[in-house]
């Protein structure tokens, strides 16, 4: 499950900081934004089917005005980079307590749709239960559906090519912000999507945002800042690193993330599938 | 213009006063007016992570304050509440905490959820004097790590493990014991006890399972839980953490192998995980609301909090509740604020708020206390949004606390006497 979660989560991270140049640290709230939402949907019509589009349509919605109300102030200002970070920290900050402040009570029960609920068969040790497996599923069919809207339309270019070179395509006349305001939205929704589909399994919790950003910047820095394949690697190496760990050694899970990090770094310093010059200033 | 005679100004006045003297208002009749509040300082996480936990155990204090100026406050002066909020943080905390005793003049110092805030808390109490006394688990009972103004009425973590030991021996569960837990000072003291108690019983201590703090998939863990072969799992996690494992563990079956007992919870996870998650699970707490239902006085104080949070209170807001009780009921009986003369009239002080008799045992300052064992109701048992668990058990606090020997203390000499 962490794999999949690490890659829905990184990638929009990854996008984001490719094309924008901005270590987003309120990515982590469109996850938790996601389960929320999804709560939202389920406890007024009943469908956890409903969640799955609702909660990211809400959450890109949310993206865009935090990209047009919040971010675009600071582009092309002196230290963009630096007042990214803290703007997009002081959003992780606020968030959360408006969430708090809105929702009450810590938590919101959250639970597995009746018709994946049971196992559907044994691994090893392990009963593998429908959901889990509906988890692997609908990120194994989402990642095709990304990479052919990176690489197969219009915006995918725009992106790729922003993601490389941002100066040299805003001087071919594109719409750069247009560009800037659908991908972060992108982002936010991809998020909130494996907000979701985690909350049946994990505390639904103002807090549920701030880890997962920290593992999903280990997912970003080993797979190689900006790039599809390596978010996608990154997060089945630490995804598995984590599980396995686990299960065969598990004084070590606290370090383990760290150590497959510091191991990429030394042998590939732009981790496994960055590229010179990408997302360079 | 109307004419008042001087014998109708008299009557009145007279009217008036045999009302004050008959009526209900205890404030204004029986503290001492012009005197200055006694002040009580309150340091806890209001923002963060644990801020509804912080704003539960804010009623909690606001009701025994309420409690202890009714029946005439502390040596007639009237008691206050000042609250800082640690923001979750240690330094914070510390801040806090020193600003209370030095800028507010607080005679107590109360709050604290988690460890670092006790710690930095206790830094500051120690330093300056003051009795500090903490609302989460009373974790720091150990010769070297506490001063002689520290208090809690909280369990400890002993008193917690032990007390689910206790209770799997005394329900025969089985003698192969194994603990899923995160990797973290807390549920390493856990281990420690669940170890000395197995091997008191005769059980076999299979060893921990140990997950990050922070764990989201538990999954990974659990093949070697189950490969223990164990006949009990407890399971020492918090919070968020607790939430998903409870969950996992659920839908991982745990529950068909071995009886899964999670050493401590409180009523906001069961409310967070959903109905029916902890179902045929045990859980320990240092109080559960249905005890209202025993006792009057925790009847009486389950109505009040209902009244002002809209929920029933939690274990944690119990043991808030008879926390600050204690300490303004202590200092009225010996009519003073001086710390020395309050710590030494709480060190081995019996009482009995909301729950069976409680003693603070003179040797280490823990609160001897019965810990209840709880059953978790399936979500179709519920008979209300808060009834999440059955009672099976209370386990005496006697039974269930490490002796002040094994903490490093002497015995027969009240901690004051020893520090």
């Amino acid at each position: 499950m962490n794999g999949c979660i690490l890659i829905l989560v990184a990638l929009g991270l990854s996008i984001v900081f490719g094309l924008m140049g901005i270590i987003n640290f309120a990515h982590g709230i469109f996850y938790m934004l996601g389960a929320y939402a999804g709560w939202l949907t389920i406890h007024l019509t009943g469908s956890f089917w409903l969640a799955l589009v609702t909660a990211p349509a809400a959450v890109g919605l949310i993206g865009v005005l935090v990209e047009r109300g919040v971010l675009k102030r600071i582009y092309g200002t002196k230290n963009a980079n630096f007042a990214g970070v803290l703007v997009t920290y002081g959003l992780a900050i606020m968030i959360p307590d408006l969430v708090r402040m809105t929702f009450g009570r810590p938590g919101k029960p959250f639970a597995v749709p009746e018709v994946l609920t049971g196992s559907l068969f044994r691994l090893g040790a392990i009963d593998v239960h429908g959901y889990r497996v509906f988890i692997l599923l609908v990120t194994a069919a989402l990642l095709p559906l990304l990479w052919l809207l990176l690489n197969r339309t219009n915006l995918g270019l725009v992106i790729r090519a922003g993601t490389s070179d941002n100066v040299m395509v805003q001087l071919l006349g594109i719409n750069v912000a247009q560009t800037w305001t659908i991908t972060y939205a992108l982002g936010a929704a991809l998020a909130a999507f494996a907000g979701v589909i985690t909350a049946p399994l994990v505390a639904v919790s103002p807090e549920m945002g701030g880890l997962v950003l920290i593992e999903c910047f280990i997912v970003t820095v080993v797979g190689g800042m900006g790039t599809f394949l390596g978010v996608v690697a990154g997060g089945l190496l630490i995804g598995e690193a984590l599980a396995l760990t686990g299960m065969l050694y598990d004084v070590l899970a606290d370090v383990v993330i760290y150590l497959a990090m510091a191991l990429v770094l030394l042998v590939r310093p732009r981790g496994l599938f960055g590229q010179e010059g990408m997302s360079e200033e | 213009m109307s004419h008042i005679s001087r014998r109708t100004i008299l009557k009145a006045l007279a009217g008036a006063g045999v009302t004050t003297a008959v009526s209900g208002f205890p404030f204004v009749n029986r503290l001492a007016l012009g005197a200055p509040a006694v002040k009580v300082g309150v340091v806890v996480p209001m923002t963060g992570p644990m801020a509804l936990e912080a704003q539960e155990m804010l009623a909690a204090t606001q009701i025994a304050v309420e409690d202890i100026n009714a029946a005439g406050g502390v040596m007639g002066r009237k008691v206050e509440t000042v609250i800082r909020d640690s923001e979750f943080k240690p330094e914070v905390a510390k801040r806090k905490a020193t600003e209370l005793i030095e800028v507010e003049k607080a005679a107590f110092l109360v709050g604290a959820i988690v460890g670092f805030e006790g710690i930095a808390m206790a830094e500051v109490g120690c330093k300056n004097d003051v009795i500090v006394s903490f609302f989460g688990q009373n974790f720091l009972t150990v010769k070297g790590k506490m001063c002689k103004y520290q208090f809690g009425n909280n369990l400890t973590p002993y008193q917690t493990a032990a007390a689910a030991a206790h209770f799997v021996n005394e329900q025969k569960m089985g003698k192969r014991w194994h603990m899923l837990a995160n990797n973290y000072s807390w549920p390493q003291m856990f281990e420690r006890a669940y170890s000395l108690v197995a091997k008191q019983v005769g059980a076999d201590w299979t060893g921990v399972t140990w997950a990050p703090l922070g764990t989201r998939d538990f999954l990974p863990f659990l093949p070697k839980v189950a490969a223990a072969k164990a006949d009990v799992v407890f399971i020492t996690t918090w919070a968020a953490d607790q939430v998903a494992c409870a969950k996992q563990v659920q839908e991982f079956g745990l529950a068909k192998q071995a009886r899964v007992i999670h050493s401590i919870t409180e009523l906001t996870f069961a409310e967070a995980a959903g109905a029916g998650v902890y179902e045929n699970f045990y859980s320990g707490m240092p109080w559960y609301w249905h005890l209202k239902d025993k006792f009057p006085a925790a009847k009486r104080y389950y109505d009040r909090h209902v009244a002002l949070r809209k929920r029933a209170p939690s274990g944690y807001t119990a043991s808030t509740y008879s926390t600050v009780r204690l300490l303004l009921e202590t200092a009225n009986e010996v009519k003073s604020l001086e710390t020395d003369k309050v710590t030494r009239a709480l060190e081995g002080r019996k009482f009995q708020h909301l729950k069976g008799p409680e003693r603070i045992r003179a040797c280490d300052h823990v609160n001897i206390q019965d810990v209840y064992l709880c059953k978790g109701k399936a979500a179709g048992a519920m008979k209300d949004s808060w009834d999440f668990f059955d009672i099976v058990q209370a386990v005496s606090g006697e039974s269930a606390s490490e002796s002040c020997e094994g903490e490093g203390f002497d015995p027969k000499r009240p901690l004051s006497q020893q520090i």
